[in-house]
Parts: C-alpha cells; sequence; structure tokens
C-alpha cells in the first residue's frame, strides 16, 4: 500500500496517526473474526459437525453457547401418587425409576426447558440424577 | 436417569447453557466438569473421561406408571409444556429406543415396533426382548434369558407370553404373572428412548434393527 507519504510520516503527529491507525485497522480484524467465532459459537455449529469420520469424543467435543448456565435443581416437590390429582395426566408420560422397592415417576412435562431439564434427587438412599 | 456418584462423591448436576449438536450439555457444581446428556461422560473438566452410571428407568405414561407400582412417588412442578404425552409415541415418527454400551450400540424404531410389537434379539452377546405396548406407547427394553435359559417371547391376545413356558409376563415390571415362570423377573436393560438422528449421531456405529418382510412373528436373531 503506497502511504501518501513520507510527508505524513516526518512529523511526530503524523508517526502517531499512521500508527494508531495500523492499530485500528488490525482491532478492526480481530474483532472481526471475533464476531465471526461468537456468531459461528453462538449458532451452535461445531468446527466440524459429527459424524461417522468424526464420531463424539472429547476432540470433537465443540459445545456452543445456547443460554445461560442454570443452577443445579436440588429442591424438588415430591409427592404420593394419591396426591399427584391433576398435576400429571394419565396420558402425560413420564420417566419412571424403580430401585430397591421404590418407584417414582419424573413427568417429561415438566423436565423439558432450559431452566429444567435435571433434577438432583435420591431414591431408595441413591442419588440419581433425572435427565432429559 | 444417571447416578451422580463419581469415584466416591456426589455431585450437583446443572444445565450448562451450552449445547453440542442440540445435546444438552451438563455441568457438576463440585468439579465444574462438563458432561454430554446423551453419552453420560464427561468431555472436559477435571473429570474429563468419567463415565456415570445409568440406572434403568421407562418411559411410559403416568396411568401406566402408577397402576403398576402403586406406592410411587412422584415428583410435581408447575409444566413448561403440554407436548409429552403417549400421542407422541403411538403416532408420532423419529423416535427409537437404543442400547449402547463397551463401544457397541443398536437402535430399534418405533415406527416399526408399533407393528411388530415383539422382537427377539442379541446386543453384545446377551439376548434381549424389545417390546411396544401400544395402549401407553411404551417401549421397553428386557434381558431374556432366565436361569441361563433363554426365552422368547410374543404377543397373544394382548398378552406377552413366552413360547417355552406359556408364562405370561408384564412388560412394564419385567415380571412374571403367571405359569411356570411366576414370579421372575426379567433384567431390565437400559433402553434410551431418543430421536433417531440424535441417536445416530452420537452413536455413529450403532446398528438398526431391520424388521423382517412380514409384520408376523420372526424368528430370534443369532
Amino acid at each position: 500500500m503506497s502511504i501518501p507519504s513520507t510527508r505524513i510520516i516526518r512529523t511526530a503527529t503524523g508517526a502517531v496517526a499512521c500508527v494508531a491507525a495500523v492499530v485500528a485497522i488490525v482491532m478492526g480484524i480481530v474483532a472481526f473474526q471475533d464476531w465471526q467465532l461468537r456468531r459461528q459459537i453462538a449458532s451452535g455449529t461445531p468446527y466440524e459437525p459429527l459424524g461417522p469420520d468424526n464420531p463424539p469424543s472429547a476432540a470433537s467435543f465443540h459445545p456452543g453457547r445456547a443460554v445461560e448456565e442454570m443452577p443445579p435443581i436440588t429442591e424438588i416437590e415430591i409427592v404420593s401418587a394419591e396426591e399427584v390429582g391433576g398435576r400429571i395426566e394419565d396420558d402425560e408420560l413420564v420417566i419412571g425409576v424403580a430401585i430397591d422397592g421404590e418407584a417414582r415417576a419424573y413427568p417429561l412435562n415438566v423436565l423439558t426447558g432450559p431452566e429444567r431439564e435435571i433434577f438432583n434427587d435420591h431414591l431408595a438412599g441413591r442419588p440419581i440424577a433425572a435427565t432429559w | 436417569m444417571y447416578a451422580r456418584s463419581v469415584k466416591g462423591q456426589t455431585l450437583h448436576f446443572a444445565v450448562s447453557g451450552l449445547l453440542w449438536e442440540m445435546s444438552l450439555v451438563m455441568i457438576d457444581r463440585e468439579t465444574r466438569s462438563l458432561w454430554s446428556h446423551l453419552l453420560g461422560e464427561a468431555m472436559r473438566g477435571p473429570l474429563q473421561g468419567e463415565q456415570l452410571a445409568t440406572v434403568p428407568s421407562i418411559m411410559t405414561d403416568w396411568q401406566t406408571w402408577r397402576t403398576r407400582y402403586p406406592g410411587t412417588t412422584a415428583a410435581v412442578m408447575p409444566r413448561t409444556t403440554q407436548d409429552y404425552r403417549r400421542d407422541l409415541h403411538l403416532e408420532g415418527s423419529g423416535f427409537v429406543i437404543g442400547l449402547a454400551g463397551n463401544g457397541q450400540s443398536r437402535a430399534w424404531r418405533f415406527t416399526e415396533l408399533r407393528l411388530h410389537r415383539v422382537v427377539n434379539d442379541r446386543f453384545a452377546g446377551q439376548a434381549v426382548v424389545v417390546i411396544f405396548d401400544d395402549t401407553s406407547g411404551t417401549a421397553v427394553i428386557h434381558g431374556r434369558t432366565v436361569d441361563d435359559r433363554e426365552l422368547t417371547f410374543r404377543w397373544n391376545e394382548g398378552r406377552l407370553i413366552d413360547r417355552e413356558t406359556g408364562s405370561e409376563w408384564d412388560p412394564i415390571t419385567a415380571t412374571a404373572l403367571s405359569g411356570p415362570m411366576k414370579g421372575k423377573e426379567l433384567l431390565r436393560q437400559d433402553g434410551v428412548v431418543s430421536l433417531d438422528q440424535a441417536w445416530m449421531i452420537f452413536h455413529p456405529e450403532s446398528t438398526l434393527w431391520q424388521p423382517p418382510p412380514s409384520p408376523r412373528e420372526e424368528p430370534p436373531t443369532t
């Protein structure tokens, strides 16, 4: 690039202006690449899609951010089947677990959504996570 | 359904807010490791490489669960959606139930299970039976070896029967209700209900059950 010209660089302010311009350009490039990266990450697109040639592994793990991190759910209202009433309807899908004679159901319609998804619970003394 | 104990430590899992190929990535409060929900494996962080133990579970409708397990409790919370009902499994497309372990995996499509309703199959050297209950839309997988004896199952007028002894079995509780096997239990398998696409992405090596040409009973695969 031919800078017009040596006349500008001769002066001190000119030199500063020139450096500032270069820095601005470099920062602009960096900002643009950063923006591209952010957009790629925000779209959830991994650097290379999983497939038969790229099986899931720690190496191919490239998550994208969809929402903010949620706090773990540790307090869940647990009731007996008799107390459920209309809160779970007969045709609603549940994840049912039975351990050592204890049984519990987790409805999918309450497990859905980024603020739900994982319930930290205990059943028959065992710490379990109901996930959806 | 995962066990939360890893190497003697009980972890508390949260939604990390990250997605990997549209699949939930979990984070544990204790070490802040990142876990793939579908694989049950820590992909990043101090616990990278650790695998969560699964707890066998069934995806069924509330009516079926509470009638089979009258003493059951339930988690109650305001609904975030109304969508997940048995009709989804009875009529919806794209669902599979799958087994994965030791680097192997296999899946059975709901669209085919609805037609065939019982598949006597094998996975990772073990005899398994994949059952579809068409009143509740429940797909479930159990081991079909009892006391070193491999059983083969069929539906007969709404009852699940093993050919070898003629005993009737409840597919939900995996228990024999009558006949010579009464009281015996099949070993529950960790059948995971998933969308077809999600399963194939995370288990690219997965085999897929191919139904026989006729919708009638097929001989067990060797």
